[in-house]
């Protein structure tokens, strides 16, 4: 058993009346997560999606089942600081993490808390901003910042503690598209050059599709899991749990069910444009 | 008469200060009465600063604002009339639900305008109705609705009132795609029972070219375009200029025209696009219909 995070069997329940009635927000999941992997944990609202991230530093404890991080249980509370430090988190609300006035004081905030030495701090800070691209507003002002730079300045905050894995709970929700590519090149880059692992909580396909495995989460368990290749050429069913399809494949799967001739894993527009350039070439020639 | 009409409207923040910001520049547009209008452009383009002039909320720094023919500013005092007609969804509105009871807090908009009860509470259970709220839920704190019911609580806040335009700013940020769905088929539905003038502020392209009926761009304080939505989205090479990014869709198309296959003009919502594609697909095929 050597992946990074390991879910066995873990149930979640809130302690309500109301939850316990409405059945289990998580309810048997088994999911591995392996060290330098790009994950992308999609569901609508309400169908557990959070609750699970929260399970992997801790934040949450499940109530039936176990999670490990890198071997260590994260019931145990000795071990405790030393999950929350290798799997960092960032939410869905730039503002609501917000610590400081200044910037590199916000990204301080961690290693300071681990009575990281000053030198180090100050050496951590540059590096973990310079990462997301932040170092030159690291005398501004947070609440100044545009959301995208904002959640960029959380994703410091959190590089600051050398973790192995962040992950993000619908870090984009809030932001405009500028500020969502932003983010996504930043996480995109951490997992592919530092080898850092992501999991990222979303409900947006256009996200999922940069993740190496992307599992579809629907009351508490989960409905699907492979290459987002694979998960979403099953539309029919991503519909169903009220998931949004990137409008490519949506336009390619219902030319297939009207009888075109189109491949299944058609993902971005790109592709839909190749796919259709031949049979328009083939439907030109024979004509 | 248009319902709403900016001549040379301009606003800028903090004049006089270091601070001073010119947010938008010299606007002159008419919206007419029951038109379903998206507005779209970048974060910072004066999206929320112009609809904000619509209804008083902002006092232009020149130029002037009309509803229906009247300037809002020609009585100041009168100015409170101006926001029973026009009424404004914030962003976020769920963050000021108020009162104990979602009831209640749907009501405080016609209660404030001094309607009788029995009145009050027929707008409250049809806003209600119009934002498939269910009876029960009435009763409950609006703090223990879910994210997506309390949005439409404030949303319904804001009908009950009845206004003549109804302006949401941004109304499906933070939802997931069922909820955004929701919420945008259920404005397009009040809209047309009721011939309500309605103003979509949005930056997802896809909802507006869903919803609106009629498109303004804003670039940098300026309106970019303004015309039918089809017109808009023609035009799709500008708005990329712009920055903004078109439906994927749209995109294919303009791709497959660079590439010299005659499609016809932008589509922007897959259902056009299937529509136009399938028949030029058909027609060589093997099997041909």
């Amino acid at each position: 058993m050597n992946a990074f995070i390991c879910a066995e069997k873990v149930r979640f329940h809130y302690d309500n009346r109301a939850d316990m009635l409405s059945g289990p927000v998580l309810d048997d999941i088994d999911l591995n997560i392996e060290r330098g992997e790009f994950v992308a944990i999609l569901g609508h609202n309400g169908s557990g999606k959070s609750t699970l991230a929260k399970h992997f530093n801790a934040m949450l404890l499940p109530s039936g089942g176990r999670v490990l991080v890198s071997g260590r249980d994260t019931a145990d509370q000795n071990e405790l600081y030393e999950i929350r430090r290798m799997v960092g988190m960032v939410l869905q609300n730039p503002d609501n993490q917000i610590v400081s006035t200044i910037v590199e004081e916000d990204v301080a905030f961690g290693p300071e808390n681990l009575g990281v030495e000053p030198s180090e701090i100050r050496r951590r800070v540059d590096e973990a901003l310079k990462a997301v691209g932040m170092l030159e507003y690291r005398e501004h002002a947070p609440h100044k910042l545009s959301g995208g730079q904002k959640q960029r300045v959380a994703i410091a905050g959190v590089l600051a503690m050398q973790p192995e894995c962040i992950v993000l709970d619908e870090p984009t929700s809030m932001l405009d598209p500028q500020g969502r590519k932003e983010v996504l090149d930043t996480i995109s880059r951490l997992n592919r050059e530092r080898g850092i692992t992501i999991v990222l909580i979303t409900h947006f396909m256009e996200e999922a599709v940069l993740a190496d495995r992307v599992v579809v989460l629907e009351n508490g368990r989960i409905l699907l899991q492979g290459h987002p290749r694979e998960v979403f050429s099953d539309i029919e069913r991503l519909r169903q749990v009220g998931l949004d399809v990137p409008q490519p494949a949506e336009l390619c799967h219902q030319l297939r069910r009207a009888g075109v001739p189109l491949p299944e894993d058609v993902l971005t527009a790109e592709e839909c444009v190749e796919a259709l350039s031949l049979l328009l070439e083939e439907s030109y020639a024979g004509n | 008469m248009p319902v709403i009409e900016t001549q040379n409207l301009s606003h800028t923040y903090s004049p006089g200060t270091p601070f001073v910001k010119e947010a938008i520049t010299d606007i002159s547009v008419k919206i007419e009465k029951g038109d379903l209008l998206g507005i779209i452009g970048h974060t910072g383009s004066g999206k929320s600063t112009l609809v904000q002039h619509f209804n008083g909320l902002l006092r232009p720094t020149s130029g002037k604002v009309f509803l229906n023919g009247r300037d809002i500013w020609e009585k100041p005092k009168k100015i409170r009339e101006v926001r029973f007609k026009v009424g404004l969804v914030f962003q976020y509105p769920e963050h000021q639900l108020f009162e104990e009871t979602t009831y209640k807090d749907i009501a405080f908009g016609p209660s404030n305008m001094g309607l009788d009860a029995d009145e009050i509470d027929r707008r409250v259970r049809l806003a209600a109705r119009f934002v498939g709220l269910k009876d029960e839920l009435l009763k409950k704190s609006p703090f223990e609705l879910s994210g997506g019911e309390k949005r439409r609580a404030a949303i319904a806040g804001v009908m009950a009132m009845q206004p003549d335009v109804l302006i949401l700013d941004e109304p499906t940020a933070g939802l997931d795609p069922r909820g955004r769905d929701t919420i945008l088929g259920q404005i397009s539905e009040y809209q047309q029972e009721n011939g309500t003038t309605v103003v979509l502020v949005s930056h997802s392209m896809e909802d507006i070219a869903k919803t609106a009926k009629k498109v303004l761009v804003m670039k940098r304080g300026a309106v970019a375009m303004y015309g039918e939505t089809a017109e808009v989205f023609s035009r799709a090479g500008e708005l990329e200029a712009i920055g903004l990014a078109v439906p994927a869709v749209t995109r294919i198309f303009m791709q497959l025209r660079a590439r010299g296959f005659e499609v016809g003009e932008n589509a922007y919502t897959v259902r056009q696009a299937f529509e136009r594609l399938l028949p030029l697909l058909r027609k060589g095929g093997a099997g041909g219909a």
